[in-house]
């Protein structure tokens, strides 16, 4: 159990960022991303220590989809936005001005990124951001490469029509 | 806009990051160990030392003690500040996980009396004891109803009940009350919703995914939630046994597990 235990945390020293930042573009609130991110990693957890997991993360970020989607179909489903809840930027290095201006681009493509299909979020997302191939892609969507690569090009397309809207 | 353009603005997102003290408390409670942590500096040390590495640079020992007490102060009340701030983050994680512990003994405890109240009814039917039959009736109808709100609580539950629920349902088909066969086909419903969505997201071979097809038809058209039940029981116990083969065929699984974890 302690070799799992140690597995487990370099896993999670791995992923915690990429995993929170994918909910966290998904829902409207810090809090929220908080609490469904730890949702995520304690599910993976239980499962982690008790059978194998070929690839863990294939394995986060299907278990982040499916929480993600429990939170919207549920009945504590966000209805509002806190004011003073703007996304909390690494600001190392940069000015009050800097900050507040890269905060600012980042609403921006959060929403524009929001208002896409789910599954061309999901594959944006993990391709641009977190640097997934398409067949990482493919494997965790459960969809031909191709399907991928055309979805990619579509949802490419579609942000770009929302941001120039 | 060009695609390059629309790239980098994609990219720009890797800017969010969580807050340290959340990835290290949520770390604690997940994993139940310290999180890794830099010795801490003796207060001695720090206190003694910085006064002479200050007036050796500045030649002004009053300005050292000054400077060292503001330093002092300063570093209390950040250290306070990070303190107060972490207690906060690791008290709303664990009441988070102590809720969804306690969901779930809720749940075992519900699924507990469901069994008793319904063979209790079948036994009361059984041994003819007509003053008894409203009572048992009665409450098996409550175990019913108060099983149902608990998977609703959490969905994700309704697999680890599924197969109890299906063998102790016909100890309630023994008599035939309208109210309480509305209630037991509320919890069969809301077991076969979540069955089937989880099967929905599940990889499928062609002839499962037609039975998924069957289920949903016989559920959701059909309203035979008891049937329903059944069905995705055994196409749930497929795929197990279709999991296991997997693994059999395939015992360099936990290497590549390994290399993965290794990267």
């Amino acid at each position: 159990m302690d070799q799992k235990k140690a597995q487990f945390s370099r896993i999670y020293d791995e992923y915690i960022e990429k995993i929170y930042r994918f909910v966290y573009l998904k829902v409207s609130s810090k809090e929220t991303a908080e609490d469904i991110t730890s949702r995520v990693f304690l599910s993976g957890w239980q499962a982690y220590s008790s059978k194998e997991i070929n690839n863990p993360r294939a394995f986060l970020y299907q278990i982040a989809r499916n929480t993600i989607a429990d939170h919207y179909r549920g009945a504590d489903k966000e209805k509002t936005v806190p004011i003073d809840d703007a996304p909390h930027i690494a600001e190392k290095g940069k000015s009050i001005h800097e900050s507040a201006a890269l905060s600012a681009d980042i609403e921006i493509i959060k929403t524009a990124i929001l208002g896409l299909k789910k599954d061309y979020q999901d594959i944006l997302l993990w391709h641009y951001l977190e640097d997934m191939s398409v067949k990482e892609i493919a494997e965790i969507m459960e969809k031909p490469e191709g399907t991928v690569r055309v979805m990619l090009h579509r949802g490419l397309k579609s942000l770009k029509s929302v941001l120039e809207a | 806009m060009q695609e390059k353009e629309l790239i980098s603005k994609i990219q720009a997102l890797k800017e969010i990051k969580p807050n340290q003290q959340w990835v290290s408390s949520v770390k604690t409670n997940i994993l139940g160990a310290a999180p890794a942590q830099e010795t801490p500096a003796r207060k001695g040390d720090y206190v003694w030392t910085m006064p002479g590495i200050i007036s050796l640079i500045y030649g002004k020992r009053k300005l050292a003690y000054s400077f060292a007490v503001l330093l002092f102060v300063a570093l209390g009340v950040y250290s306070f500040t990070n303190f107060y701030s972490l207690q906060q983050t690791q008290v709303a994680n664990e009441n988070a996980t102590a809720s969804l512990l306690a969901l779930q003994a809720e749940l075992q405890d519900n699924m507990k009396a469901f069994k008793e109240k319904s063979v209790n009814l079948a036994e009361v039917v059984k041994r003819d004891q007509t003053e008894k039959i409203d009572g048992a009736i009665q409450e098996a109808k409550v175990a019913v109803e108060t099983l149902t709100d608990s998977i609703k609580k959490d969905p994700n539950l309704a697999k680890t009940v599924a197969s109890e629920i299906s063998n102790t349902k016909t100890y309630l088909s023994v008599i035939d009350d309208e109210d309480l066969k509305e209630s037991s086909d509320d919890l069969l419903k809301t077991i076969d919703e979540q069955l089937i969505y989880d099967l929905e997201k599940a990889t499928l071979t062609p002839d499962q995914q037609k039975s998924v097809e069957g289920i949903v038809h016989l559920v959701y058209e059909k309203k035979q939630y008891a049937d329903g039940l059944e069905s995705i029981l055994m196409l749930n116990a497929e795929l197990n046994a279709q999991e296991e083969e997997t693994t059999i065929d395939q015992p360099e699984v936990k290497d590549q597990g390994n290399e993965q974890l290794g990267e």
